[in-house]
């Protein structure tokens, strides 16, 4: 064999290699399927057990509570029908529809509320939101209290817990709540996926608290959709759900949800035209702007900020503190971070609560410099001051994620704070488990942090920075403060407390008891061919309503 | 060389335990806790999650249930998904070693006929092209060329056919798999051409390969049976740490092409501080390789005879 032939061998042998038969890919949207990314495999489908979006998205499609949330984030008749409200606005007493049925066809009833709640509130179980929700419901936190462990759930006094807990089987559709305070936000709240209904029998045919939710066949539907098949970390196939009562006013086929966490590769299956709904980066976004295509935003309902641990040399001084948060330009954060129609913060409560009315009423009480830092300055020194602290020698140090993105936000905040103020501040990216662990151990000077909503209320957020509050890491603490937030917890009065809770918000502001910066937002994007996606903080992926064209 | 063989599942076995309990111990000390969010849970909740996984005993307690749970086949529970470990691991790992196979067959294939190529048309334009394709291979990180992979191949490609020739994800049909185990296979293609030119060239220059010529050999023959047999002898050396480079560092390729393979499980498990997951992913991989390497040194003596297994001599 002469060398050009083995040449020709090589590239021949090189192009087997790679060139092998078949073909995939698939159509996009048609007959009322879509591909959407889910961006990552959902961890918990075990409704009362879950707490991540992730899975959230998909438990949306496929089971439903009492309520369930409309377009505009307003509750509305899920399997209840209609509902009861007494007087002092303490007990619901729920209708349930009679056409609500599970995808075998058996009848969702009040016991499977009742035992679906149960499970949430038995602590031994372990699920997260157990005792967020807790507190709501009388008698809730008793059971929590009385299920710590498996044999303590087997208790006299734990049956006692179970019998006597504010929910209750009337009849096989009637239940009643009994609530430990009027909440305005409650009925909202049914529709969370922890308070979803789970029929006993097919929990434990399906492998009880081990395995229920593992797999398409390890789960049973009472939603508009049915989980057909999940191919774990890689797609999970929904189909439409013919028993499902509403099922007239959902347009969909199919929704394949696929685990693309890669945002370019995202991008390249969405310009391939085999994914119809794909989330966005800053840049991504700003480039498919500028290119002509329609982009689409939601605010998320995360607000961001730095946190500043109380008892720190300096930053227990709210000068000092109000110094640092006026020091970042938090217009130029947006247009160099997020890149997006992120908003500059100018209350703690994002405007995704109750239509944005809130927020509007608190106004803008953060202080900002607006390009001068004379007063910032000044505040700084004084402050120091105080607090007998030589400015020369003034260093704190940073704490966040060491995530690529939330690196360069700190190098950011670390730039602004060193020209705006001539601050030193050291950055110290660790991963999320290792924040977390050392935000418990109080063991920061600051933390780049954010919050999220639970429910459709100011209470939400305003709750967080409780004298003492699990999620309170600074150690933040005002008495007034912690008056308006409990008072409002009881409050009947809607107006009254409303009052409450801007009041506190304007103190959060005085005292600066965290460095605010930002609400964020989100991009996405769809193809011609999907319409109707509805997404906000309450429902960050909804496609109960989409149709195609 | 079946005594050589026992001796060594023997060790095999003993590097696993250590390894289990080093495993053990480091992801332990790691700070943080498995079940931490951001937002913060009840001491009752977490205690009730720790007790549900077995976390609240005593350290050694947990080592001693762990190994002994190895022996029936558990490896225990996900913290993250709730998912057994076997069962997860059963899912990714033939999709991983699938595309491992794929990849090691580009880039053994690929890197001798290169490594060959380059060292018989020494210094002439096939070896330029050859070697500049190996400088490529090894000094662009395998995410890059996913990325490149992915963009000009697939979705330029497929917008100008106006149909998909190359699926942009997934691991379904065989054109899904060229362009992620490419991806993976060219740096060890790479290293597999520089060490087989060189090797090449020195089996060339050899007085057996000139007494061939001498006796009026075709150059064919010279080159399959008495050049690249002999000088084949350094990539087989290094296919072994190839192939553990290869299976465990798919992580990046299988993220750009989101495939549902286990390098995932292997890395964000630390992130996540999954306990069972790294160690389960860890113990398997350890004992993956460890019969890899065993493997490659049976190979070896199968290759070169003059290699004896049994007693270690040459």
């Amino acid at each position: 064999m002469k060398m050009n032939q083995l040449g020709k061998l090589a590239l021949s042998a090189l192009m087997g290699l790679t060139m092998l038969a078949g073909c995939g890919g698939s159509d996009g949207a048609s007959d009322g399927k879509v591909i959407v990314n889910l961006a990552s495999e959902p961890p918990e489908m075990n409704s009362f057990m879950n707490q991540d979006s992730t899975s959230g998205n998909v438990l949306r499609h496929t089971v439903e509570g009492l309520t369930t949330l409309d377009s505009n984030d307003n509750p509305v008749e899920g399997v209840a029908k209609s509902w009861d409200i007494s007087d002092d606005k303490l007990t619901y007493t729920f209708h349930l529809r009679e056409d609500s049925v599970w995808n075998d066809g058996t009848p969702v009833t009040a016991n499977d509320f009742k035992f679906a709640w149960d499970q949430l509130f038995t602590t031994y179980l372990g699920a997260a939101y157990g005792s967020t929700w807790a507190v709501l419901i009388d008698g809730a936190e008793e059971l929590m209290a009385q299920t710590k462990t498996k044999k303590d759930a087997k208790s006299a006094a734990a049956k006692k817990a179970y019998e006597n807990v504010g929910y209750k089987v009337i009849d096989d559709y009637t239940f009643e709540v009994k609530l430990t305070g009027p909440y305005p936000y409650i009925l909202g709240t049914f529709a969370f996926y922890s308070f979803a209904p789970i029929n006993e029998k097919l929990y434990n045919k399906y492998g009880g608290i081990k395995h229920y939710g593992d797999d398409a066949d390890r789960m049973a539907y009472n939603g508009p959709f049915v989980l057909s098949s999940w191919t774990h970390e890689d797609n999970m196939v929904l189909t439409k759900n013919d028993k499902y009562w509403n099922k007239d006013a959902i347009k969909l086929n199919e929704i394949t949800f696929k685990m693309i966490k890669d945002t370019n590769t995202a991008l390249n299956e969405f310009e391939n035209g085999t994914i119809d709904m794909i989330g966005l980066s800053g840049i991504q976004a700003s480039k498919l702007k500028d290119a002509g295509k329609e982009i689409q935003t939601y605010g998320d309902g995360s607000v961001w900020y730095m946190e500043f641990n109380m008892n720190r040399p300096g930053l227990k001084n709210a000068k000092v503190r109000k110094a640092l948060t006026m020091g970042i330009d938090c217009e130029k954060f947006i247009k160099t971070i997020p890149m997006n129609d992120s908003q500059v913060a100018t209350s703690f409560t994002p405007p995704v609560i109750n239509g944005g009315e809130f927020t509007k009423s608190v106004g803008n009480v953060w202080e900002r410099a607006n390009g001068d830092y004379t007063n910032a300055k000044k505040l700084l020194e004084e402050g120091l001051k105080e607090e007998g602290i030589d400015p020369k020698n003034f260093s704190i140090e940073l704490l966040g994620d060491d995530s690529d993105t939330a690196k360069i936000t700190y190098e950011f905040v670390q730039e602004q704070l060193k020209t705006n103020l001539g601050v030193k501040l050291e950055i110290k990216p660790v991963p999320f488990k290792t924040r977390i662990q050392r935000m418990n151990d109080k063991n920061f000077d600051i933390v780049w942090a954010g919050w999220s909503l639970d429910y459709n209320d100011p209470m939400s957020y305003l709750d967080l920075w409780l004298t003492g509050g699990g999620n309170n890491h600074g150690g933040y603490s005002n008495p007034e403060y912690d008056k308006l937030v409990k008072s409002a917890y009881m409050e009947a009065d809607v107006e009254k407390r409303t009052q409450m809770l801007l009041d506190a918000e304007k103190i959060l502001a005085e005292d600066c008891a965290i460095g605010l910066v930002y609400w964020r937002s989100r991009d996405f994007i769809c193809s011609d061919k999907l319409t109707g996606v509805q997404r906000s903080a309450l429902r960050d992926m909804d496609l109960r309503f989409a149709e195609t064209k | 060389m079946l005594k050589y063989i026992i001796k060594r599942i023997c060790y095999a076995l003993l590097t696993l335990l250590l390894l289990i309990a080093i495993t053990f111990l480091m992801m332990h000390a790691a700070p943080g806790d498995p079940f931490a969010r951001d937002k913060a849970m009840t001491p009752e909740t977490k205690a009730a999650l720790y007790a549900r996984y077995g976390l609240d005993k005593p350290l050694w307690m947990q080592f001693l249930i762990y190994v002994g749970n190895i022996f029936k086949g558990d490896l225990g529970t996900s913290t993250k998904y709730g998912r057994e470990v076997t069962t997860i691991i059963g899912e990714s790992f033939p999709i991983s070693f699938e595309l491992g196979i794929r990849s090691l067959v580009i880039s053994i294939f690929g890197g001798i006929l290169l490594g060959t190529i380059a060292a018989i048309r020494r210094g002439k334009a096939a070896d330029t092209v050859a070697m500049t394709v190996a400088v490529i291979g090894v000094s662009v990180p395998s995410f890059i060329v996913a990325a490149l992979l992915q963009y000009f191949l697939a979705l330029q490609l497929n917008l100008k056919l106006g149909s998909v020739f190359f699926p942009i994800t997934g691991w379904t049909s065989e054109m899904s798999k060229v362009l992620p185990a490419f991806a993976l296979g060219l740096s060890s293609m790479a290293t597999i051409s520089r060490l087989m030119r060189t090797s090449m060239l020195d089996a060339l220059n050899s007085d057996y390969i000139k007494t061939a010529k001498a006796k009026g050999l075709s150059e064919k023959r010279i080159i399959w049976k008495h050049a690249v047999r002999n000088a084949i002898m350094p990539v087989i050396t290094v296919l072994g740490p190839i192939t553990a480079s290869i299976l465990t560092g798919a992580f990046v390729v299988e993220q750009v092409f989101s495939i549902p393979g286990m390098g995932k499980f292997f890395v964000t498990s630390i992130q996540e501080l999954d306990y069972m997951m790294i160690a389960g992913t860890t113990i398997f991989y350890g004992a993956f390789l460890i019969i890899m390497t065993l493997l490659v040194d049976i190979a070896y003596s199968i290759v070169d005879p003059r290699v004896k297994l049994a007693n270690g001599k040459e």
